[in-house]
């Protein structure tokens, strides 16, 4: 039942978006933003057991060093979608493009020490 | 008179008999010490299972079937029970994650920009990576232990082949075993020591690349790598066995030409007892032959109680890696598939290493074991 009612919030705020639209702008650009946000917290929270019990079941496993790092692009991917999407709701392309190139560069730093280790077990090896 | 002749021949014939009998122990005690270092070269594993009368010269166990198939049988499942779980425990941590990338994967079709795709691509590529690349690493560790044992095993084997063949009489033979024997040796230890450790390590470190670069193919380079070292090794294999075999016909025929001719002169220029010292000749190289075909059966033997857990070991690994790269490709994950893939691959290039190895040892023992003199 409850995502019945996020999907009907979802209907009633894209009703209201499309009424402001006509008579205020500005309103119709905020309501947007308030309910994508709204929205995206109601999606993690859905989704945060999944996460804590793949967390939970990975301990003392060889994923466990690696799970957390993954879960991190995964969140990181997702936020910057979220902006870059309202950014092009509002317009401003230029704003969408930047907070992708941002997400790349996290993700990429993110990865730097998985790409140490790599470079480790490589120098290991070839010893 | 007569009576005499009869009684000093029948004394004579006796000694001959009895220093007949003794023969068997006086050639083990001159090859003991040769025995002992053979022992102490082999690894734990390997002296647990042989009896160990064998490494005092009582071969008794052999013939009596002590060494039967079922305590080999039994040998190679204690093996593969102790070796499952460790493999097992790798191949669920890595099915584990595979899992999770795929579950990530669905979630990346919704981003809309390709760069951020890549990007988190990228990221799971390096897990999953890293996570083979070290089951890998494990791998080769095995294979340059077994090329060590084997290798010991063979050096300390190779005074005990010359020992030998010399109180057979193959005297042709002795020398030219024991060349060919070191030579190949020394050819495997520098060859293996040199080449084919780090072409394993260049071939790993080509598939990390490989995986982790989206434009950067070079799994062609290293396939044309490992193609081209096992065509040279099959080929350096194919003339040592050919050089091998025809040295072995030519020098056990100079042999036994050698042995008859002094057969001959005994028989013919000694009196009396001269027939019967040929003869006594012909039941001492029978007997050295008995020990000669023991120690080659039970070198063959160490050698494939060393090779045999490698290539269980390489095999299970092989077939885990073949596993998720089934399982991987079933749920679309198609970069990490091709990482597995690699791996697979690399294993089979190892075990083919480690059977040709084994083969051309097991080779050279059989021609030990079948030459003989007379």
């Amino acid at each position: 039942m409850e995502n019945i009612k996020v999907y009907g919030i979802v209907i009633c705020a894209l009703c209201v978006c499309v009424l402001f639209k006509n008579m205020r702008v500005e309103y119709s650009l905020f309501i947007r933003l308030g309910i994508t946000i709204s929205v995206s917290i109601i999606s993690i929270a859905v989704i945060y057991p999944a996460l804590t019990y793949i967390n939970e079941i990975s301990k003392g496993t060889q994923i466990e060093r690696h799970l957390p790092s993954l879960v991190k692009a995964l969140g990181i991917a997702s936020a910057v979608q979220i902006t870059a999407d309202i950014c092009r709701d509002a317009g401003e392309e230029a704003l969408a493009s930047r907070v992708f190139l941002f997400g790349q560069a996290e993700i990429i730093i993110l990865s730097l020490p998985i790409i140490k280790n790599l470079f480790e077990l490589c120098t290991t090896i070839m010893r | 008179m007569k009576k005499g002749i009869f009684i000093i021949l029948s004394c004579l014939l006796l000694a001959i008999c009895a220093s007949a009998s003794e023969v068997q122990d006086e050639i083990i005690s001159s090859i003991e010490n040769d025995l002992d270092a053979f022992e102490s070269s082999l690894p734990e594993y390997v002296k647990e299972f042989l009896p160990k009368e064998i490494f005092s010269g009582d071969f008794s166990s052999l013939i009596n079937g002590d060494i039967n198939q079922m305590s080999f049988l039994d040998y190679i499942v204690n093996y593969l029970f102790s070796c499952l779980p460790i493999i097992l425990k790798s191949f669920a941590g890595l099915l584990a994650l595979m899992l999770v990338v795929s579950i990530f994967n669905t979630m990346k079709a919704s981003f809309v920009s390709e760069g951020l795709k890549n990007a988190f691509s990228m990221c799971s590529t390096l897990c999953v990576s890293i996570s083979v690349f070290s089951s890998v690493n494990l791998v080769i560790d095995l294979c340059v232990d077994y090329i060590g044992a084997l290798c010991g095993a063979m050096n300390t084997f190779a005074p005990i082949m010359s020992a030998l063949y010399i109180m057979t009489g193959a005297i042709s033979s002795a020398s030219v075993s024991n060349a060919s024997m070191m030579l190949f040796l020394s050819i495997v230890q520098n060859f293996i020591a040199i080449s084919l450790v780090p072409i394993i390590k260049i071939c790993l470190c080509f598939s990390i690349v490989s995986s982790i670069s989206c434009g950067v193919d070079l799994s062609g380079i290293s396939r044309l790598i490992k193609n081209t070292f096992t065509w040279v090794c099959a080929f350096l294999i194919s003339i040592f066995s050919f050089v091998m075999s025809f040295q072995s016909v030519l020098s056990q025929g100079v042999d036994t030409l050698s042995l008859r001719t002094a057969r001959f002169a005994i028989g013919n220029f000694i009196p009396i007892v001269g027939g019967f010292l040929g003869d006594s000749l012909k039941t001492i190289s029978s007997s050295i032959s008995f020990i000669k075909s023991s120690c080659g059966v039970v070198a063959i033997i160490v050698i494939v109680i060393i090779t045999l857990p490698v290539i269980i070991s390489l095999l299970l690994y092989r077939l885990s890696f073949s596993l998720l790269s089934g399982v991987s490709r079933a749920l679309g994950n198609n970069s990490e598939c091709s990482v597995l893939d690699e791996a697979s691959t690399l294993c089979s290039f190892i075990l083919s290493i480690v059977v040709l190895m084994a083969l051309i040892f097991v080779f050279a023992l059989t021609i030990f074991i079948k030459s003989s003199v007379g």
